[in-house]
């Protein structure tokens, strides 16, 4: 176990003052709570501090929104450089301007692109504008993916009414034949159809698109005038630096991204064609610090970055060898991991482990030489990660697989 | 199985509770003296002998004491004498300090109330459609007691004792009795109690999530000893 008293110290006063301690995905109940850290002190590359001082071998990378590394220079010096002048105004800076430029420049089918703060932000109005543009009012996602925090689509329980959910329509992840009779039941009322890329849920093996369901997907929504919508905020940058809709070829007509968008600066962006142009007019959007220049100016520097190293190649690539090890080592140790999804965002899941017990005491075991292993969320790659990094890591998850097994046997 | 209106699911809960209590103090012979009906007229019976209007049930729990309807009460006074009994009995343990032998009736008597709310609760009950073929074990350090929650078709959710806790879906399980006391109680701070090591789960944690949501509901709603 290790030691956490500055995190149990800091989470009874957050207690006092924050209903339930600490939120959302980052709540210790969602992950390991005797095993992980409360809190953080610090971050370097693809390694963090936690506030008892331990370093951890990073593959959370800030359950996502970290792709080029903590406290990555030239973000940093980008960010620095804006400090000088300020960050939020009356009016948005030149930033703004040439962000957008970089994103349609960047993005194939992009003509125009809005910021805000978070993937949420722009899931919701994505499907407003969507709304707007069809005059329609039913929206179509995949049971068990995530799309954000509002009601009409959060993983939680609590503070929802049954007509917050009245509009969404739901279908499994790769069953066309599920998605054509929602099609047909509501005929010429379908404003949009809400995906990610691939399925990447909690709690369950990554499923990737099977034969030819985006195809599919992209001509029911052109046959029926229904706005498809790309829900990126996890992927992109990841699988490919125009996209991830390029990675699985397929156009949607609108995509929101955040997360690696700012390495870790809160924004996130919605880019869409010239069809929902109008109907991205007619939506209100805005919030407090939504052009925040800081965030602006590190986006800048990250797609800069993601063009020059060609950070979704690099990161797929340093997940394959990851991954290829990780599965090799486990073999060895006689544990059935499979490394699930894309390489860069792997899910990890052991056969026969549907109630997730072998996962939660592997990444407990792990947890102890330092790997920030999550058992029920996928897993982020760095591409700070180095080749060095990669060998530790493997090398310290085969101790952390043959102590799980001897641990599991006895 | 018959919905009771939304309105009488505390009442029913916490006659469940009573209920799953008396489970773990009487013999198994005995026990459907104290099976819990909602009747029409606004009352509630105790093995269709002691029977209460609403009000005077949640007093009975609420302050330990409350009259029966004295016509029932006199076509049958024997059982009803020991029904009543059993009653108050089980209304000390709620006033009793934490021990070794009273906290797994109490607790019983707490998953007892979750899980009606888990069967009848209209939120709740939806939550939990897609968990029918999944288990909870729960079990208390320090002493031998493992509670297993199941569902079965016709009949729901329910719980009992003992059971195939490490086969189970999830399970949750309390440090010591005197964690599961204020678990039984509604007085444990679960967000604390996780990270503290006090409580730990494991397993499928999506239906723990759910458990705690539905168990924070029913605690906030069902009536308790005060």
């Amino acid at each position: 176990m290790n030691r956490r008293e500055q995190s149990d110290f800091l989470f009874n006063r957050a207690n006092q003052v924050i209903p339930t301690g600490i939120y959302g995905h980052v709540a210790p109940g969602a992950g390991l709570p005797q095993h992980f850290p409360h809190y953080c002190l610090s971050g370097n590359g693809c390694r963090f501090t936690d506030v008892d001082g331990k370093e951890w071998l990073d593959f959370m990378c800030g359950f996502g929104a970290v792709l080029h590394g903590f406290r990555n220079p030239e973000i940093e010096n980008a960010v620095k450089e804006q400090q000088s002048f300020g960050s939020v105004f009356n009016q948005p800076t030149k930033l703004m301007v040439e962000l957008a430029e970089k994103l349609v420049d960047q993005i194939d089918f992009a003509e125009w692109a809005v910021f805000a703060k978070n993937g949420s932000d722009l899931t919701t109005w994505a499907i407003r504008v969507a709304r707007e543009q069809t005059r329609r009012e039913y929206v179509i996602k995949v049971n068990g993916a995530y799309h954000g925090v509002d009601a009409w689509c959060d993983p939680g329980l609590g503070g929802r009414i049954s007509a917050d959910r009245s509009y969404i329509l739901e279908f499994e992840w790769n069953d066309y034949d599920q998605l054509e009779f929602l099609f047909k039941k509501y005929h010429g009322k379908i404003a949009a159809v809400i995906l990610t890329p691939y399925h990447h849920p909690s709690f369950a093996p990554s499923l990737l698109p099977a034969g030819s369901f985006w195809s599919n997907v992209e001509n029911i929504c052109r046959k029926n005038g229904t706005a498809l919508v790309l829900d990126d905020v996890r992927c992109g940058w990841r699988l490919d630096d125009g996209g991830s809709h390029k990675y699985f070829n397929f156009n949607p007509d609108l995509a929101i991204y955040s997360k690696a968008l700012g390495n870790g600066y809160a924004i996130s962006a919605c880019v869409g064609n010239n069809q929902f142009r109008a109907g991205a007019s007619e939506v209100f959007l805005t919030g407090s610090c939504w052009n925040d220049a800081y965030a602006m100016s590190a986006a800048l520097a990250c797609l800069k970055l993601s063009i020059e190293q060609k950070t979704a190649d690099s990161v797929m690539r340093k997940g394959k060898l990851f991954c290829d090890n990780l599965e090799m080592v486990a073999q060895k140790a006689g544990v059935p991991l499979k490394m699930t999804g894309v390489s860069s965002m792997p899910y990890p899941w052991i056969d026969g482990d549907d109630d997730l017990y072998q996962i939660q005491e592997l990444c407990k075991v792990a947890s102890t030489y330092g790997l920030y292993f999550h058992p029920h969320h996928n897993w982020f790659v760095s591409n700070a990660m180095t080749e060095n990094d990669m060998e530790v890591s493997i090398t310290l998850a085969e101790k952390a697989l043959k102590k799980f097994r001897e641990v599991s046997s006895t | 199985m018959k919905m009771p209106s939304q309105a009488n699911i505390p009442v029913l809960a916490a006659a469940q509770s009573i209920y799953a209590c008396g489970c773990m103090l009487l013999p198994s012979s005995s026990v459907q003296l104290l099976l819990p009906k909602l009747l029409p007229n606004n009352e509630i019976s105790f093995g269709d002998i002691v029977h209460f209007k609403k009000e005077k049930f949640c007093t009975l729990v609420e302050s330990g004491f409350a009259l029966p309807k004295i016509s029932k009460f006199l076509t049958s006074p024997y059982q009803s004498i020991r029904v009543l009994a059993v009653l108050f009995r089980i209304g000390r343990l709620y006033q009793s300090k934490n021990n070794k032998a009273s906290v797994p009736i109490l607790l019983r008597g707490s998953l007892g109330a979750i899980c009606t709310y888990m069967n009848y609760h209209q939120g709740a009950s939806r939550i939990f459609e897609s968990e029918f073929t999944c288990s909870l074990g729960i079990k208390i350090l320090e002493t031998d007691t493992n509670f297993l929650i199941y569902h079965q078709k016709n009949i729901g959710w329910s719980v009992k004792i003992g059971g195939e806790t490490d086969s189970s879906s999830a399970q949750l399980i309390f440090q010591n009795t005197e964690i599961a006391h204020q678990a039984a109680l509604g007085d444990l701070d679960s967000w604390i109690a996780l990270t503290k090591g006090d409580v730990q789960l494991s397993g499928r944690i999506p239906m723990l999530d759910k458990f705690g949501y539905v168990a924070r509901i029913a605690q906030s709603e069902v009536p308790s000893p005060k």
